[in-house]
């Protein structure tokens, strides 16, 4: 690890000016999970940590009339305890009980949990890939079993967060602050393809830092399941997920997002399958349809083909989750 | 030094015989002392008990320091710079900036070491010929600078073409050339030509194959398995003027020892290697590593201790277990009874050749099962990757792997119990050497390993065709070494208050040894186990003993101390004779009292006796005797395993296992069921999950972390474990017991991926088993056979 400065922050003003002054040499430490393994393993090299986690005020899991804003301190273990999340996100705490393993959830916070790099071994190795200003993306004629299938664009990274992906499956938003002010955007314009930043996920300038996460209530009627495979089966990265929130109203599904995770440089909302299913009921058919629907546009790497029967069946067991 | 060494003609009466030791599966021949035979241990009160480990408090509270815990005043730390490319060649080096680094107090450059090497391996080079492969040292004060100095240093290179493929490599397509003879060396220890395989073979294949009813041929391969070890490999050397102090994570410290000897020509009796309380080997830790060499040139050149661990990052880089390609072609009759085995082994072995010792894994085709014919021809292929190591039951593991999988086909095939097909070609001969078995407990395993799996009744069991969970059942065999042998001595002294010091060069590399050890030492004293304080792995109080490899570690140091508390015992009943009037060969110990045999109420305590010491002390000496003249020494077990396997996802839950060994004497249950648990997890992510991989297209390892490379953690080990011992009699040794390190491996996988054979019938050739493979399998009937 280099030697780097370090700055913890006591207000969110003083974070946002540290951020602001080192001119894109500083990274955001929160929970660090993410952040001090690509410290280790050289492939970051920041001149400045702005620590947040001396930050007040941001762990917090607040319900008011619109929705549950949850601070973006809050470390993943203790949104997975919260009794709202259990019982009126059963989506999001589905996803957080394989997220990681438990020391990790512990320390790992909302915000930062978005915020992870991808675990591309090219981007976390020596290679001086695409995403890292370079050349050439290694993954396609290399190892990339574990790369993207939907999405990709000259870089074939899939987003590592499963909590990100439930995020989008609960059209929740996220708060940004920074030097110019502070705003709010859909969580699903947080996150950019390849197409639009090879050397980012997201739209987050040097200078901002999330502050909240919100998650709408969900409408009566509304269930969400979420799936996910993993290849250790105590701990590990999605090989690929399904988030499904649906609202039914007598059998018929009258509203839906679909999100796939593992699988793309973004958490992928699949708006084939959702308008296969919507206005529909859920019959062994249709879901059959809707899930062959998301994978269509699939385009397999050499090495991840499997990725696409996989993702079919675990958007169909979250499909057929809500249709019971 | 055993290898080779031509040895002294006996003076005095001491008789002295040459006997044969069998480590990692080579059979060396040593010459030892004979020793006087003990009495077989009848009934035991110590030995066989389920003890807790004398240094278990130390452990859990962290108490025991490790090499990676030691700290020492004005300790510098010094770090590698390695190569970047798989191939280069070095045009420029300069270590200008980096000495002028802060904290910095030495560089070595390839220059400063050219004269060594160790293990056949520079030290620093010149001429990388694989990625991670060390060029240059530095020391600092702190770990940090020392990282920082590692990168000034400027190296210029000059890449040169690389090979990662084994086929590849052993083609005339080549684009590296290793040696003029060629690419590949015949596997296994020995002096093999260059460009020749090594072959073994008895009987005719061919007459064996037509005199068969049925011949399978299949492929497989397995991948390379890193040993994973809870502490890295690491070093702290220091000097005080010639004296050298070096404290080592080490399965031996004598091994050590000898190599800074032979690498730095100074006297053993200047160096001493320290190795108390290491965290783990599994073969990688065999002897010195070459950050042993460097720290101790450090040390010298910048007059300060050097520590040198490496990173777990540099530890994914470095040792393994190397990968084979298995092709097999077994001939059968109708019956089972195997005819021929024609098995051919390619096994990538890095880019020095002293990796082909481990590129080779045919052994255990050779004598598992009775068979008159059989040919093996294994190359040991060159690579522009890292050289291996060996790796609990190296070659073994390996060939379990396809081995144990084809038993199962033919079987399957035969529509005959695997375990029917294994016992009609059970032998009692080692068909290599033509000497019988010691003793050979696996048809034992066998039955109480089936008994307790109700192996019969789940094979019957038919799993619902419409469900997508379903359960298959499987078993595997092994043979492994484990007999032990010298040379191995031990000190037990004993206090005048009857407390008593053992002192033993054996590692405890997490097996149990100082436990294990201070048992047989407290049984053949008579007393209570808390009497005995071990030292042991430390070359300046402890006597010489073969490292910890090989499952040779209790069947070698523990006769020694039998023997070495039988000597003590003996001076002590001398002593305690006069006072209860008898003579000393009328005398018994047991739970602290020193007893006439026939008249046991006649006694004296221990202590009392010890009180009498006119020295104030006494010390009894003990050897490794010599091993049966003519006899096979190995130890066997037979693994049983049920997985439920999801037919959607293609994941794989490992429900239950049942382990049968046969390793004679169980001196504690609870260290034997530990080394048979470890044993099944290691094997369970060689089976399932563990992966090291390099990029085929730029020679860089990519899944050099634990988060990639995959290794079970406590929640994917199998869910169930039982352990069981076949008790069978084992007298080559003086305490009965054979080695339990290695043996719990080697079955693990094989019997895994039969189970999943019998859950969704189709077989996965090649490890590790991922949900992927499954699901390709079962859509796909064309890269697995259906033969259910």
């Amino acid at each position: 690890m280099r030697a780097f400065e370090f700055h913890p922050a006591h207000q969110i003003s003083d974070a946002i000016r540290s951020l602001d002054e080192a001119n894109g040499n500083a990274r955001i430490c929160a929970g660090g999970t993410d952040l001090l393994s690509r410290l280790k393993d050289d492939v970051d090299n920041p001149e400045r940590l702005v620590c947040i986690r001396t930050l007040p005020d941001l762990r917090y899991i607040r319900n008011d009339k619109d929705g549950v804003r949850i601070g973006a301190l809050t470390t993943l273990s203790t949104i997975e305890e919260d009794a709202y999340v259990q019982k009126q996100l059963p989506l999001l705490h589905q996803a957080l009980q394989v997220t990681a393993a438990p020391q990790i959830r512990n320390q790992a916070t909302m915000g930062g949990s978005i915020c992870q790099r991808p675990r591309c071994w090219y981007l976390r190795g020596p290679f001086d890939c695409l995403r890292k200003g370079g050349k050439e993306c290694f993954a396609v004629y290399g190892e990339n079993k574990y790369h993207a299938i939907l999405g990709g664009h000259l870089c074939y990274i899939v987003h590592p967060s499963d909590s990100a992906t439930a995020l989008v499956a609960l059209n929740a938003s996220v708060k940004i602050h920074g030097s110019k002010g502070e705003k709010t955007v859909p969580i699903e314009k947080f996150f950019v393809g390849p197409e639009v930043n090879i050397l980012k996920e997201n739209i987050l300038e040097d200078d901002e830092i999330i502050t909240e996460v919100f998650i709408p209530h969900p409408a009566p009627g509304c269930r969400g399941a979420f799936n996910k495979s993993r290849e250790r089966q105590s701990y590990d990265f999605a090989l690929a997920s399904a988030a499904v929130q649906c609202r039914m109203s007598r059998g018929v599904c009258e509203d839906v997002r679909v999100v796939l995770g593992g699988v793309a440089p973004i958490p992928w909302r699949s708006r084939e399958a959702e308008a296969v299913v919507r206005g529909k009921k859920l019959s062994a058919a249709t879901i059959r349809e809707a899930s062959e629907a998301a994978l269509r546009n699939a385009k397999p790497l050499t090495q991840n083909d499997y990725k696409v029967d996989l993702t079919k069946l675990l958007l169909t067991k979250s499909f057929q989750q809500v249709s019971i | 030094m055993v290898d080779d060494e031509k040895n002294q003609k006996p003076t005095g009466d001491q008789e002295y015989e040459d006997t044969v030791v069998n480590i990692e599966g080579r059979r060396v021949t040593v010459r030892t002392r004979k020793v006087p035979p003990l009495p077989d241990w009848t009934e035991t009160e110590i030995v066989g008990k389920a003890l807790p480990r004398v240094d278990g408090i130390d452990k859990i509270t962290g108490r025991a320091k490790y090499t990676y815990d030691i700290q020492v005043p004005y300790m510098l730390y010094a770090v590698a710079v390695r190569s970047p490319h798989p191939h280069a060649r070095v045009k420029n080096i300069s270590a200008d900036k980096a000495l002028a680094a802060p904290g910095v107090h030495g560089v070595m450059l390839p220059q400063d070491v050219a004269s060594y090497t160790t293990a056949g391996l520079p030290l620093l080079t010149l001429n990388p010929k694989y990625t991670g492969e060390e060029i240059a040292v530095v020391a600092a004060e702190t770990e940090l600078q020392a990282e920082d100095a590692a990168r000034l240093v400027k190296v210029e290179y000059e890449e040169l073409p690389f090979v990662m493929d084994a086929e590849l490599s052993k083609s005339d397509k080549s684009p590296v050339k290793f040696f003029p003879e060629g690419n590949f060396i015949g596997g296994g220890f020995g002096r093999h030509p260059i460009g020749k395989p090594s072959v073994y073979s008895r009987g005719d294949v061919e007459q064996g194959f037509k005199d068969s009813d049925q011949v399978f041929e299949e492929t497989f391969t397995t991948q390379p398995q890193q040993h994973s070890c809870m502490e890295v490999h690491g070093t702290l050397a220091q000097w005080d003027d010639d004296q050298l102090t070096v404290w080592e994570s080490t399965q031996g410290v004598y091994g050590v020892q000898e190599e800074i000897a032979r690498v730095f020509k100074i006297p053993l009796s200047s160096i001493r290697v320290i190795g108390t309380h290491m965290g783990g080997g599994f073969g990688s830790k065999g002897g010195a590593g070459k950050q042993t060499a460097l720290a101790v040139m450090m040390a010298k050149r910048t007059r300060r201790p050097v520590k040198m661990m490496l990173s777990r990052h540099e530890d994914y880089m470095g040792v393994y277990r190397p990968a084979s390609t298995q092709y097999f072609k077994i001939g059968v009759k109708n019956d089972g009874r195997l005819m021929a085995i024609q098995l051919k082994t390619i096994n990538p072995v890095g880019a020095y050749q002293s990796g082909a010792n481990w590129g080779s894994c045919a052994a255990m085709t050779t004598e598992m099962y009775a068979c008159p014919n059989v040919h093996t021809e294994e190359y040991a292929v060159f690579t522009n990757a890292p050289t291996p190591s060996a790796m609990r039951g190296p070659g073994n593991t390996q060939n379990a792997w396809g081995l144990e999988q084809m038993m199962d086909l033919i079987a399957y095939k035969l529509n005959l119990d695997p375990i029917e097909v294994r016992n009609r070609n059970d032998v009692k001969v080692d068909q290599v050497t033509n000497e019988p078995y010691a003793s050979k407990g696996l048809a034992e395993c066998y039955k109480m390993g089936a008994e307790k799996f109700s192996w019969e009744e789940k094979r019957r069991r038919r799993n619902d065709p419409a469900g997508t969970k379903k359960h298959g059942v499987g078993v595997a065999s092994q043979i492994w070494g484990g007999g032990g042998g010298p040379p191995a001595t031990a000190i037990v002294k004993i206090n005048q208050d009857g407390s008593v010091n053992l002192l033993t060069g054996a590692a405890d590399i997490g097996t149990g040894t100082r436990t294990v050890l201070s048992q047989i030492c407290a049984e053949e004293l008579g007393v209570p186990v808390n009497r005995i304080h071990v030292t042991n792995a430390d070359t300046e109080t402890t006597p010489y003993t073969l490292p910890s490899y090989g499952s040779i570690t209790l069947a070698s140091s523990g006769p020694a101390v039998r023997s070495a508390a039988n000597d003590a015992k003996k001076q002590l009943f001398d002593l305690a004779a006069g006072s209860l009037g008898v003579k000393p060969d009328e005398l018994s110990s047991k739970d602290g009292f020193i007893f006439v045999t026939r008249q046991p109420d006649k006694r004296m305590k221990f202590e009392s006796a010890a009180a009498g010491m006119p020295e104030r002390d006494l010390v009894g000496r003990g050897y490794r005797g010599p091993n049966p003249k003519g006899q096979a020494l190995n130890a066997f077990g037979a693994q049983f395993c049920e997985v439920e396997v999801d037919t959607q996802t293609g994941e794989v839950r490992v429900l239950k296992f049942v382990a049968a060994h046969d390793s004679g004497r169980v001196i504690n249950p609870h260290t034997f069921a530990s080394q048979v648990k470890g044993g099944i997890t290691m094997g369970t992510g060689y089976a399932l999950s563990e992966r090291r991989l390099i990029d085929g297209n730029t020679g860089i390892p990519v899944a050099a972390s634990m988060l990639e490379y995959r290794p079970p953690t406590s929640l994917d080990a199998p869910i169930d474990i039982e352990v069981y011992s076949v008790d069978v009699p084992y007298k080559a040794n003086n305490i009965g017991a054979k080695g339990v390190g290695e043996p719990p491996l080697i079955a693990t996988a094989p019997a895994i991926a039969n189970a999943v054979f019998n859950a969704v019938g189709v077989r996965i050739y090649s490890n590790p088993i991922t949900p992927e493979k499954i699901m390709l399998a079962l859509r796909d009937g064309k890269t697995a056979k259906q033969t259910a």
